[in-house]
Formats: C-alpha cells, sequence, structure tokens
C-alpha cells in the first residue's frame, strides 16, 4: 500500500464485509487506504465494487445486511469503528461530513435551506442564529451561488440540481470538518455542471485544508481533482497510488482497461470500450485464489 | 389558491341549502303533531287551531319552506316551540359549550395521538412498537361512546374523584360575560373557576379524544416510518443529529399532511359523537341539545340545529382544506 | 379492442365463462391460520348461539321481576345470591339472563342493518362505478350530502320521524350507512372496470350485468366483507345509542343500551348494572373491529387476480 504524502488523517487497515443476505459473500476484502491532511483520495470502482460500503462504514450508517467482519478505520488516532454510538455522533458533523450523492432526495422538501445549513452549524459550532444565517450567507458565497438571500429563503423544488448539489458542498464544508467524504456527488448531475462542481470541491478543499474521500465509478471525473487513487474490484483494492502514476503507469490489467473505457473528447477514436473478458477471468481467478489463502490462513489461527 | 376557496364556499352553499331541504321534508313527513303534544288537554280546537297558525303549520308546504327560507336568510330561525325562545338565541347560547368541548377533545386527541406515534417511531422495530400497535388496534374499534360510559364506571365507583355531569358547579356560574367559560376564566385569572371546569369537562374530552387519538396514532406513525427511511433523514443523521431531533425535525413536516387531512375528517365525527357524550354526562352543549330537540319533535329547533351542524361540518373541511394546502410548500408556491 | 386482441391479452371466452371463482376451501384454511379471526370470529359465533338459544341458556326469566333481591351484587361479592351470576338491577331481574337475551337485538340488528345497507350500497356503487357519467355524478353527489349529517343526531332524527321500533332502527342504520359502502365500492368498480380484462369481456361480447357480477363483484368482495364486518360492529354501537336514548326496541325487549341507560342511572348502587353490558358491548365491537381486520388482511391476495 503506498503512503500519502502527508500525515494520515484517515486510515482504513484491512476492512473486510460480507453480505448477510448472499450466503455471505464477500463485500470487502481487506481494504487498505490512507487519506493524508489535505489530500484528495478518489475511490474508484464499478456499482458494485463496495465503494459506498466503505463510506457507510466511516460513517458508521453500515446497512444491516452488511456486516463488517475484520479491520479498522482509524481517524484521529481513534478507531472508528469501536466508538460508542454518542463520540461518533459527535465526530459526525463536525469533523467528517458527506456530500451525498443525489441533490434531490438529499435535501428536506419541506424546510428552507436557510435551516438545513445553519442547523447543523448551531448544533455543531454552537452559534447563534443570527451568526449562523451570517455564517450560512458567506458559505453560499464561497460556492458561488450569485443571490445568498434568495437562495437562503427557497425551498429546495425552487433550485436547480446544481445548485442543490452546491448548497450541499456548502453545508458540508461550512463545519469546517476534517474529513469530506464526497459519494459520487456530480453523478446525478449535468455534464456542462460536473465540471464546474469538481473546481468548486477542489478549490474549497484546499482552502480549507479538508481531506477529502472522492468515491466515484467515473475514472475521468476521478483523475480531475484527485491527489491519489484507490482502485476497487469487487471489494479487493487492485491498484493504488499517486493519480498521475496510476494513470501513466498503471500495474494491473483492470486499472488499464478502466483507462481505456474512460471517453476521452481530445481523441474521438478511443473510448467506451468494456473490460476485455480476460481481465474479468484474471481479476476473478486472483480473487478467488485471494479468498482461498483468507479462508486457510483463518484455518490455520483457528487450528493454531 | 383564491379559485379553490371560492370553489369550495360555493359547494358549502349548495351542499347546505341540501341539508336545509332535506331536513325540512323529513320534519314534514312526521306522523303525530307536535303542536298537540305541547297543549294542555282540554284546550279548545281554536287554540289549536291558532297555534298552528302561529307556528305557520297549516299554510302548503312550498309556502311553509319559502317561508322558513326568507326567515333564515334574515337570520330568524323561528321560536323553539318547547322552550319558548328564539331559535338563534338558543343555539347562540349552547354553541360555546360545544365548542370547547370539541376544540379541548381535538387538543388532547393531536397531544396524545402525537406523542405515542412519535414514541412509536423511535421505538420502531422493537416490541415496544408492536406493543403499541396491538393496543392501538383495539383502541379504534372502541367508539366514543363506550369510552364515556366506561369512564363513568370508573370514576363513579373506583375513583370518585370527577364531577360527572354538568360543566360546571352551579355556585361557580356567576359573572361571566360570555358563554366561553373556560376560555373566560382562564383569560381573566380566574383559575379555580377554570380549573372546576376542566374537571367537569375531563371525562367527555377524553372519551371524544380516545377515538380520534387511535387513528391518528396509526396513520402518523407509519407516515413517519416512511419518512425516516428517506435521504434527507440520513444525510441529517450523518450530520450528528439524534433519533428524537430526527423525528421531529427533518421527519414530522413531511409526515404529517395525510394525517391532518384524516384528522380533519374524524374531527367531523368527534362533533357528531358530542350528540351522545354530552347526553351521559349531561353536558350543556348543543349535541344534548339536539337529542331533547328530536325527542319532543320541535321543529324549529332542529332545523337549526341540523343547519348548524351542517355549517360546522362544512366549515371543518375548508379549514382542512387550506391547512393541508399551506403546510405543502410546493402547493402554496404553485 | 377486437377479439383478436382480446386472444392477445390472454382472455377467451372460456375463460371468462370459467368465472372467478375463489377455492373456497384454500381461503378458509388461510383464515383460519390467523388468530385474529379465530379468536374474534369464535366469538361472534359464541353470541349467535347464545342469541338463539337464549331461553335454554340463560339462568332466569330476563323479564322476571324480584323486588326482594334487587341490585344483588355478582357472584364472588359479598351479600351475592347464588344463581344470580352477574347480580341483579334494580328490578331484581337477573342481569346475566337480560344480557344473554340482549344478544338477540343486537346480532339482528348488526347482521340485519348491516346486510342491508351493505346490499343497497354496493349496487349503487357498482352502478356508479361502472356507468360513470351522469349516473356516476348523481349518485356521487347523493353520497357527498348525506355524508354532511352527523351520523347520531341523523339517526335519531329518522327514528323521530319513523317511530321507535326494531324495524325503525334497522331502517335509520340502513339509510346513514349505505353510503359507506357505496363509496368504496364506487372506488373499486371504477378501478377494475378499466382492467384489460373488462375491456376485453366487453369485446367479447358479454353484456354489462354479466361482467358487472361475474369480473367486477368478485375482486370488490374482500374490501366488501371486511367493510360489512366492521359495519356489523358499528350497527350494533349505534343499536346500543339508540336504546341508550330511548328510541330502540319497545323497554321490555332486553337490549344492551337499555340496559346500560338504566346502569347509568344506578352505577353509584349498582355498578354491575352498567358493566356488564358495557362489557359484553365492548366485546362484541371490538370482535367484529377485529374479525374485518383479519378478513381484510387475509382475503385480499388470495382473490384478486
Amino acid at each position: 500500500m503506498s503512503t500519502p504524502a502527508t500525515p494520515s488523517r484517515l486510515a482504513i487497515d484491512m476492512l473486510s464485509a460480507i453480505s448477510l443476505r448472499d450466503g455471505n459473500r464477500p463485500v470487502l476484502r481487506q481494504v487498505s487506504l490512507d487519506v493524508g491532511v489535505g489530500e484528495v483520495h478518489g475511490l474508484v470502482g464499478e456499482s458494485g465494487a463496495g465503494k459506498s460500503t466503505i463510506a457507510k462504514a466511516i460513517l458508521g450508517i453500515v446497512p444491516s445486511q452488511v456486516k463488517l467482519t475484520g479491520g479498522q478505520i482509524g481517524f484521529e488516532g481513534r478507531d472508528l469503528l469501536k466508538l460508542p454510538t454518542g463520540e461518533l455522533r459527535a465526530l459526525l458533523g463536525r469533523d467528517i461530513a458527506l456530500i451525498p450523492q443525489d441533490p434531490s432526495t438529499a435535501l428536506n422538501p419541506s424546510r428552507r435551506i436557510e435551516a438545513q445549513i445553519t442547523d447543523g452549524l448551531r448544533l455543531k459550532r454552537g452559534m447563534s442564529a443570527k451568526e449562523a444565517r451570517a455564517r450560512a450567507y458567506a458559505l453560499l458565497d464561497e460556492v458561488q451561488i450569485r443571490d445568498p438571500a434568495r437562495v437562503l429563503a427557497s425551498y429546495p423544488h425552487q433550485l436547480s440540481g446544481g445548485m442543490r448539489q452546491r448548497v450541499l458542498i456548502a453545508a458540508a464544508f461550512g463545519l469546517e470538518p476534517k474529513l469530506v467524504i464526497a459519494d459520487e456527488p456530480t453523478t446525478a448531475l449535468d455534464v456542462t455542471v460536473q465540471k464546474q462542481i469538481l473546481r468548486l470541491i477542489r478549490s474549497l478543499q484546499s482552502r480549507h485544508g479538508t481531506s477529502v474521500l472522492f468515491v466515484s465509478h467515473d475514472l475521468g471525473v476521478v483523475a480531475k481533482i484527485c491527489d491519489r487513487l484507490t482502485v476497487l474490484y469487487m471489494g479487493k483494492v487492485v491498484e493504488q497510488g499517486a493519480t498521475a502514476d496510476v494513470l501513466n503507469a498503471p500495474r494491473h490489467a483492470y486499472t488499464k482497461a478502466l483507462i481505456a473505457a474512460n471517453p476521452r473528447y481530445d481523441q474521438p477514436d478511443t473510448g467506451l470500450e468494456p473490460t476485455p473478458p480476460q481481465v474479468i477471468a484474471e481479476l476473478r481467478a486472483e480473487i478467488a485464489s485471494f479468498d482461498a489463502h483468507v479462508a486457510q490462513a483463518g484455518a490455520g489461527i483457528s487450528h493454531g | 389558491m383564491f379559485a379553490i376557496i371560492v370553489n369550495r364556499v360555493g359547494g358549502a352553499v349548495v351542499t347546505l341549502i341540501g341539508v336545509a331541504v332535506v331536513v325540512f321534508i323529513l320534519l314534514r313527513v312526521v306522523p303525530g303533531d307536535p303542536v298537540a303534544m305541547m297543549i294542555s288537554p282540554g284546550a279548545s280546537p281554536e287554540d289549536i287551531a291558532a297555534l298552528k297558525a302561529h307556528y305557520g303549520l297549516n299554510a302548503p308546504i312550498l309556502t311553509q319552506f319559502w317561508i322558513w327560507t326568507k326567515a333564515v336568510v334574515t337570520g330568524d330561525f323561528g321560536t323553539s316551540i318547547t322552550l319558548h325562545l328564539p331559535v338563534t338565541d338558543v343555539l347562540a347560547s349552547r354553541l360555546p359549550a360545544t365548542i370547547e368541548l370539541a376544540f379541548a377533545a381535538l387538543i388532547v386527541a393531536v397531544l396524545l395521538g402525537g406523542g405515542i406515534a412519535i414514541a412509536g417511531t423511535l421505538a420502531r422495530r422493537t416490541i415496544l412498537e408492536t406493543a403499541i400497535d396491538g393496543f392501538n388496534s383495539i383502541m379504534l374499534a372502541v367508539p366514543d361512546f363506550i369510552w364515556a360510559l366506561a369512564l363513568v364506571l370508573l370514576f363513579a365507583v373506583a375513583l370518585p374523584v370527577l364531577p360527572l355531569t354538568g360543566r360546571i358547579d352551579p355556585d361557580l356560574a356567576e359573572g361571566f360575560a360570555t358563554r366561553f367559560y373556560l376560555l373566560e376564566s382562564v383569560l381573566t385569572g380566574r383559575f379555580d373557576v377554570a380549573g372546576n371546569i376542566i374537571s367537569h369537562m375531563a371525562m367527555p374530552t377524553l372519551a371524544l379524544a380516545l377515538p380520534l387519538a387511535a387513528v391518528i396514532v396509526r396513520l402518523l406513525k407509519q407516515s413517519l416510518k416512511e419518512a425516516m427511511l428517506q435521504d434527507y433523514v440520513l444525510l441529517a443523521r450523518i450530520k450528528g443529529f439524534g433519533e428524537l431531533r430526527l423525528v421531529i425535525r427533518e421527519a414530522l413536516r413531511n409526515a404529517v399532511g395525510p394525517t391532518l387531512a384524516l384528522t380533519g375528517v374524524q374531527f367531523t365525527f368527534l362533533v357528531g359523537g358530542t350528540v351522545i357524550v354530552e347526553r351521559i354526562f349531561a353536558y350543556p352543549g348543543i349535541g344534548n341539545l339536539a337529542i331533547d330537540a328530536v325527542i319532543n319533535r320541535d321543529f324549529p329547533l332542529i332545523q337549526g340545529l341540523v343547519l348548524l351542524f351542517g355549517l360546522i361540518f362544512i366549515l371543518i373541511n375548508i379549514a382542512v382544506e387550506f391547512m393541508v394546502a399551506l403546510l405543502n410548500p410546493r402547493l402554496r408556491h404553485a | 379492442m377486437s377479439e383478436a386482441e382480446a386472444a392477445r391479452v390472454g382472455v377467451t371466452r372460456a375463460d371468462i365463462a370459467a368465472g372467478a371463482g375463489p377455492r373456497a376451501a384454500s381461503i378458509a384454511a388461510r383464515l383460519l391460520r390467523d388468530p385474529k379471526v379465530v379468536i374474534a370470529g369464535g366469538f361472534i359465533v359464541l353470541l349467535i348461539v347464545l342469541a338463539i338459544a337464549a331461553p335454554l341458556i340463560a339462568p332466569k326469566d330476563p323479564l322476571d321481576q324480584n323486588l326482594m333481591l334487587a341490585n344483588v351484587p355478582p357472584a364472588g361479592f359479598a351479600d351475592a345470591e347464588p344463581g344470580y351470576f352477574v347480580g341483579t338491577d334494580d328490578l331484581g331481574r337477573d342481569v346475566l339472563s337480560r344480557i344473554i337475551f340482549g344478544t338477540r337485538v343486537s346480532l339482528t340488528v348488526a347482521f340485519v342493518a348491516a346486510g342491508l345497507a351493505c346490499v343497497i350500497g354496493t349496487l349503487l356503487g357498482l352502478l356508479a362505478g361502472f356507468l360513470g357519467g351522469f349516473v356516476d355524478t348523481v349518485i356521487s353527489r347523493l353520497v357527498d350530502l348525506w355524508m354532511a349529517f352527523p351520523p347520531v343526531l341523523l339517526s335519531i332524527l329518522l327514528i323521530a320521524v319513523i317511530g321507535t321500533g326494531l324495524h325503525s332502527v334497522i331502517a335509520a342504520i340502513v339509510i346513514i350507512d349505505w353510503t359507506r359502502f357505496c363509496r368504496v365500492v364506487r372506488t373499486e368498480t371504477k378501478s377494475q372496470a378499466q382492467m384489460d380484462y373488462v375491456v376485453a369481456a366487453r369485446t367479447i361480447g358479454f353484456s354489462g350485468r354479466a361482467i358487472l357480477f361475474r369480473e367486477i363483484l368478485p375482486n370488490v368482495m374482500p374490501v366488501l366483507i371486511a367493510l360489512l364486518t366492521l359495519e356489523m360492529g358499528i350497527a350494533v354501537v349505534v343499536e346500543a345509542i339508540l336504546s341508550f336514548v330511548g328510541l330502540s326496541v319497545s323497554s321490555d325487549t332486553p337490549t344492551w343500551g337499555g340496559m346500560i341507560a338504566e346502569g347509568r342511572q344506578t352505577v353509584h348502587e349498582a355498578w354491575w348494572v352498567l358493566a356488564a353490558p358495557l362489557v359484553a358491548l365492548f366485546a362484541t365491537v371490538v370482535a367484529f373491529n377485529q374479525l374485518g381486520d383479519g378478513l381484510a388482511r387475509s382475503l385480499d391476495p388470495v382473490m384478486r387476480r
């Protein structure tokens, strides 16, 4: 596993999980990754690769049908998986925040935007109503919303998708957290808006020195703003390292296939090639032997 | 928004007219002579005829209806045959008692039902929730009539702490400017009197409130549980908010719509229930009055009462539509 | 839709002629598995038995007055009399026997009134939902108007107009509550009438009446049966309220409502005279309600196509 350039903020070590519904099928296979202070770390994989499970594990919202079977998540010197609920809740919102995937369902349709930004500020930063309102205004300004007063007084359905995502980004960064998890924040948006949002996240992140774990299935998106990458396939880390290194000199066949699959608008003849079957077959074999190894190790331990 | 109001009011007027016609017809169909019931035996036929003429019961039906309609439109509902007072005065004097009772029951039902629904949502997927569901399912079956009598039994025999009849102790019923005894005594700071009124109202209020509370528990809890599954609740949870806060701040306002609409409809049943509950507790409102009026065949009073009840129902329905529209931001800014 | 298209939808004359007949045996088996249905149903069966065999089961004559034994407490309390298990009222009549005989009035009203309201409401609902247009508008307006009256007030009013007696009580309940059935059946019919199999049947040439009764009605059944059971519970309560107010059957026939009224008067001296019929009423209402709930749940998935 490669190490970040700065001291580690989030250290996931050998995280494993199984799906209780699918006959204990492994969902995460000893995943390890490190996010440094002020680093934007991309977590890339197809749907079902286990990216959102990792995000949920960090936030403590793993669904009941998934069971974490090993590993730890180090944050600020503490293992998040072992924290009591009260302490985790104290951490959430203040030190760890989320930018959700779908801006249309992530905002409460019956509450004004102002309330949805200020409630976190007042709860976590102890601000008064006045202070929180002023801060919310400043935050909306920071995410380049032209008429903050109007947006604050609006309801979600009165705003466009891009605006709502900016609001969510503002709310996430507004608490000055140490780590922001961005869960496919541009997936639900138009391509034209995607670029702006990415740039926004990058600028906010660098200004506040926030670490970002950027979850995405789109290598193209991740390539634009991430310092380092982790490539996930079926719950297993297949490649990890600095973005430039991974993209220019990918070591794993799957990564190569992913890169090839990405449409590049400057080269119209490339892109959207499905992952070649032999790569898939190799991956499957790799994972099968990994699982066998893990099972053997487990049996070995229980014997010994 | 304005168009909707006009539409509703128009519909209400039409319904009210329909109600009036039906009542009028019903009462004229009655076998038995109401006037003869009132007159002392031995009265001469001339006296009876005079009385009939006085109450306009001799004229052909259409004429009677026309006379009555004209009078109603000018606010004159005639004179009560049994009480010998103008119907409007009688209604005005008894209505405040029922209004206080109905609203007290509504408030109790909302607080009780809402509270239990929230508790059930916080306890979802536990044994407590199953218990609440089971209990509530039985509560839903029991009408106010049975509750009223069960309370009579309880407080007459087991815990004789509450008065079983009336609205207020007779000696305290002095010095009121309006007939809104409870409201007035609270607003003028006469809390001892207010306490006395509340002790009288406790049982009828509870009897009326319980069925409504059961309905609220079932619907609100279901709506709340659905709302709690939404993404915005998850996001709020990730922001670090506690469970109770999530239910009340995030889920409640999105869940309350259907419950509000149903509560409005059920409130009309509650008002209808005052007829029998007031009777059981000898509470001097329009419900109790209605039973007497019907038993004594007091036509003018019955007509006035039925129109009054009809009007109340219609107003409640309009109010509910307003509130539902108000609560949904999408409709408001449509 | 032509006959060819109907065939594509998978419906032939034979299919429709075969009807939607539910497999009665499997439904019964499913029902018996639900504890609510069993307990509630069993209780109601018990009531029916009591009503029919009242003269044989009741220990005493319900009308028999014995002023020497007035206000005797139930068995187990001090001063109780053997043979009078639930005590006597202030005229010395045996409370238990009166309750047993009271089931007759309650159940008669429940079945007849609810049944008639169901039939009338269902017919009008089917018509309104199936024919639509003017018929629907008229019936719907009528229902709306009807529902603007407070039910208790209307029933009392009707009795005052029609006069007292069992037939009046039944008539009053039917006149007031047919609207419940009508509304529900109309909505169901409307949604069913738009489904493919009905359109197909129409095309193939089945008359409106045949479709109504052989196709739509069976699919409306589950809701209807559940509603009917609930309505029976309501009818029992309405009868009790009316006899409480003195507007039901004549006072020599024992009714639960009448007993409640009398018991209310003497609640301080003889609370059991109020408690016993109240408990009987409570149990009956809850039983009908739970039965209706259980039926609604069990019948629905089975009978729907």
